[in-house]
């Protein structure tokens, strides 16, 4: 019996454990959202917006995983062309917060950003 | 035009550097010096009173610049500019460096709104080429010269002219390769996979004229000699 309850607590915290490392490693889903402007013909600007809790700073944007370029949060604008932006599912972003990434975050076509943040950088989490 | 705003700048710096110290003084907390090919330069750091607060980069010839002649004094800066910082006091200037500096000491001065001390640092800049790989990702290639999109000098007149100089040519540089907007397949945000860029032999053999990075800073001319 002794041997069972150990054994439980055993697993117990086995499974503790593997939830909350699968939650460090898969981190809070939140929402961000962009805006696609134009420059003039050949020229698009990019902005990023992201939940003011994060108090990131700095953003990277790729198309796919080559760095288009990077700008500070809030308002910093990437600007490239047109055609690269006509697909956001390709896009997608990595926002810091003090030189430390904290989370990443894939563009969809309805503006919106779904973003994965990494356990521990909401304020308050 | 551009001279006079330096002087301007250079002495709004001076006076903020010597201001006297006062209660609510700042001060930089850290940054970083990011030397990339091609005299691509990147300071990041952060500023202790937070956002909006303005951050001045001063890059000069190692020592003070006080009691120079007004003459002498352009010579000896390398770069100057001012921007907000945002979030968490964090800043990020850019700038491409005249290949006159190549090889040389460089003092970096940060200062910034309430700071009584800039933070120096000083390093040496390597040496390098001016050729094509010296050219920042989210550039095109137009005609004979090459611009980043965030270049002030990316003007109508100014691609028309490229153009008319160098034939009708315009690529993009992804990741490190090199793309054909004219290409009919550039359409696509599909098309710019990495077996559609252009070859790395081709690339290199590029004769190209001018190349305006981001800052606006003006043209640098390429090596006249292609890599290959």
């Amino acid at each position: 019996m002794k041997k069972n309850k150990k054994t439980t607590a055993t697993v117990g915290a086995a499974v503790i454990a593997a939830t909350v490392a699968f939650f460090s490693m898969t981190g809070i889903v939140m929402e961000g959202t962009y805006k696609v402007t134009d420059i003039d013909e050949n020229r698009k600007a990019i902005t990023i917006t992201v939940p003011e809790e994060l108090q990131a700073d700095i953003y990277e944007l790729y198309f796919e995983d080559a760095l288009i370029d990077k700008a500070l949060l809030p308002d910093g604008k990437v600007i490239t062309v047109p055609v690269l932006l006509a697909k956001p599912e390709l896009l997608n972003v990595k926002i810091y917060r003090l030189r430390e990434m904290i989370g990443t975050g894939e563009l969809q076509e309805d503006g919106t950003i779904k973003l994965k943040v990494k356990r521990g950088a909401v304020k308050g989490d | 035009m551009i001279k006079k705003i330096s002087i301007i700048l250079l002495f709004s710096l001076l006076f903020m550097f010597s201001s006297v110290t006062n209660t609510d003084s700042a001060h930089i907390i850290d940054y970083t010096i990011t030397l990339y090919e091609g005299g691509n330069i990147e300071v990041q750091g952060i500023i202790s009173s937070g956002p909006d607060q303005q951050v001045t980069l001063l890059v000069h010839t190692p020592g003070s610049l006080t009691g120079l002649p007004q003459s002498e004094l352009m010579e000896h800066i390398a770069f100057i500019d001012q921007v907000k910082s945002t979030t968490n006091g964090t800043f990020l200037i850019r700038f491409t460096l005249h290949p006159k500096w190549q090889g040389q000491e460089l003092q970096f001065n940060v200062g910034g709104t309430d700071v009584d001390e800039p933070l120096r640092k000083i390093v040496t800049i390597p040496t390098y080429p001016i050729n094509i790989n010296s050219v920042e990702n989210n550039s095109v290639r137009v005609g004979i010269d090459v611009y980043h999109l965030s270049s002030p000098a990316y003007t109508p007149d100014n691609v028309v002219n490229s153009l008319i100089e160098g034939g009708n040519t315009i690529y993009f540089k992804l990741g490190g390769r090199w793309y054909n907007l004219l290409d009919s397949r550039a359409t696509s945000a599909e098309y710019f996979k990495k077996e559609n860029a252009i070859d790395d032999d081709i690339v290199n053999a590029w004769q190209l004229d001018m190349w305006y990075p981001r800052n606006g800073l003006g043209a640098i001319k390429f090596d006249p000699v292609p890599l290959n």
